[in-house]
């Protein structure tokens, strides 16, 4: 029920950007770009970079509202722009450049002791995560950021990014491998973890 | 099944095989110790990764974005960029009128805009606010929100909100630019001229553009709405010389209106006064912050492009970058005429009022404290 009033507000409010009312679309943009600006972030790796895709991506959509079916879900439309946006960025020469000289500043910290999984052992994962995440190739990190964070499918994503689903399903896998490798010191922690969650 | 299935593995674990490729796996994993060890591990990267903290935002990020967002559609809307004949179409428009008047008088050495000046003289105070408002303004006329026309007491009022004090800063920053690409002098002078003729040829052009909802009230309507479509169509005559002088200003700076990762199809041929801001604005921001010379750099740049758009939709977050690059110089040389810089930039922004990244700017600040 309160979905469906969310919903209900979310459509009137996309209606109302689509007849040119500002307000309205200035609403649909406090709704949606802490999400966006994440996907973007997650991508790029670099606030001000990850604020131009975020701009860019919401400038995009309001271009595009005419053609906007307002009973879609708008959320994974805007993120789907904005990781276009993003990875269409990390490919370009200056990026890459960029990334390199991130590379070069990031090391791995060294896995923590076999001792059990305290706070600070997870919060070490974590940060290995985060980094191994910023070193994967950008074509991986997007489609990763985009399974993993916005749950879109593989065939939305083949979609956002111009690809095949095949090279989604590869690129997503390769991803996990060297995600795997990074964590490779905190995985049976997280695995016993896990299984304890679900018993 | 041969081999291990290490991309059907991760597809199972997202659901997305098909069921017989689902049971071929499933097949493989009851008779795989290596494999479903590895589906473990994927699940438990999984979960991890599910499990990260929401990435970090900057103090006042989010509370300005809006405003930035709603700045650039409204650029956007430029006249220029929302029809490109307007601009030959003014130009004739011109012609056809001021032609006759400037033969009359027998002064055909001088352009026709130079005289048009004289024929419909302009008031001579000081530069309009239709060139001189800042910055969109958080909250947008109380008409437009409402979807009707503005009229003449309302953008009246909304023009008398806005703080001089920006104002003065940005002229004083594009003095300090002519005087330091050593533009003074007559050529200052004509520079100036020609700033305020196309200020008024952009005002003609607006009104051969935009039908006003009432004659009396289109001039302060423009006036008033320093975020609005009629402050950009304003902002677009003197955008573009602006446009021309891109080349010099920012050397090497591309023609299209953003870099082709984020705008590869647009066209050379639709290149807008808001598009060479845009321009303008990548280009500076591509620069380094990486030592405290590439620091300066790049805070001279910001002002160097405050000084040439002043009022632009990407101003605000200019005047915050300048600000940042000044604090980063500090942070790489720990140089009190940087922090000297640095201070002074935040304090221009932050006399403002209702400025929309002031807690950025504040963010800023604090990070000189740590350098302490």
């Amino acid at each position: 029920m309160v979905q469906a009033a969310v919903d209900a507000i979310e459509a009137a409010l996309l209606a109302g950007a689509q007849g040119g009312n500002v307000l309205a679309f200035d609403e649909i943009v406090r709704r949606y770009q802490r999400r966006v600006y994440a996907t973007a972030l997650r991508i790029v790796r670099r606030h001000d970079l990850a604020d131009d895709v975020t701009q860019e991506a919401f400038l995009r959509a309001h271009r595009a509202l005419a053609s906007y079916d307002p009973a879609r879900p708008f959320g994974p439309w805007i993120c789907r722009i904005a990781a276009n946006l993003a990875i269409n960025h990390v490919r370009s020469p200056q990026s890459r450049e960029d990334t390199l000289d991130e590379v070069a500043l990031a090391q791995f910290p060294a896995p923590g002791s076999d001792g059990p999984l305290d706070s600070v052992l997870e919060t070490e994962a974590r940060d290995v995560l985060e980094e191994a995440v910023g070193r994967l190739p950008p074509e991986q990190r997007a489609v990763f950021v985009l399974r993993t964070f916005e749950d879109l499918s593989y065939k939305e994503i083949a979609e956002a990014l111009d690809l095949s689903v095949g090279t989604v399903m590869s690129r997503l896998s390769r991803a996990r491998e060297k995600l795997r490798d990074a964590l490779a010191g905190y995985l049976g922690p997280a695995l016993d973890r896990a299984g304890g969650a679900s018993r | 099944m041969t081999g291990h299935p290490l991309e059907s593995l991760s597809a199972l674990l997202d659901g997305e095989l098909t069921d017989a490729e689902g049971r071929d796996v499933e097949a493989h994993l009851a008779g795989c110790a290596s494999c479903a060890r590895h589906l473990r591990d994927l699940t438990a990267v999984d979960a991890m990764a599910r499990g990260l903290p929401p990435v970090a935002v900057p103090d006042g990020y989010l509370e300005a974005l809006p405003a930035r967002v709603r700045a650039r559609i409204r650029a956007e809307r430029s006249p220029a960029r929302r029809a490109p004949w307007v601009w030959p179409l003014a130009a004739g428009f011109a012609i056809a009128v001021l032609a006759p008047l400037v033969l009359r008088e027998g002064r055909p050495k001088e352009s026709a805009l130079v005289e048009s000046d004289r024929v419909a003289p302009a008031p001579e105070v000081e530069p309009s606010p239709v060139i001189e408002a800042e910055e969109p303004a958080a909250v947008p006329p109380p008409s437009e929100l409402a979807g009707t026309p503005q009229t003449q007491t309302q953008t009246q009022r909304y023009a008398t909100t806005q703080s001089n004090k920006p104002v003065v800063a940005a002229r004083e920053l594009k003095q300090e630019a002519e005087q330091a690409r050593g533009a003074g002098g007559p050529e200052a002078t004509q520079g100036k001229a020609r700033q305020e003729r196309d200020d008024r040829s952009a005002a003609l052009a607006s009104s051969v553009s935009e039908p006003a909802p009432a004659p009396a009230a289109a001039a302060p309507a423009r006036a008033g709405a320093s975020a609005g479509a009629g402050n950009q169509a304003a902002d677009t005559a003197a955008m573009r010389d602006e446009a021309a002088a891109e080349t010099s200003t920012f050397a090497g700076a591309p023609e299209v209106p953003a870099p082709p990762s984020l705008m590869r199809k647009s066209s050379r041929a639709a290149v807008s006064p808001a598009g060479a801001e845009e321009t303008a604005f990548r280009t500076v921001a591509a620069l380094p912050l990486s030592s405290a010379e590439a620091a300066r750099r790049a805070r001279q740049g910001w002002a160097r492009f405050l000084a040439d758009h002043p009022g632009g939709a990407r101003a605000d977050e200019a005047r915050v970058r300048q600000v940042e690059a000044a604090v980063a110089a500090f942070q790489a040389s720990a140089d009190p005429a940087d922090r000297a810089m640095a201070e002074g930039d935040a304090s221009a922004y932050l006399s403002g009022r209702n400025q929309p990244q002031a807690a950025r700017i504040k963010a800023a600040l604090a990070r000189l404290e740590d350098k302490r």
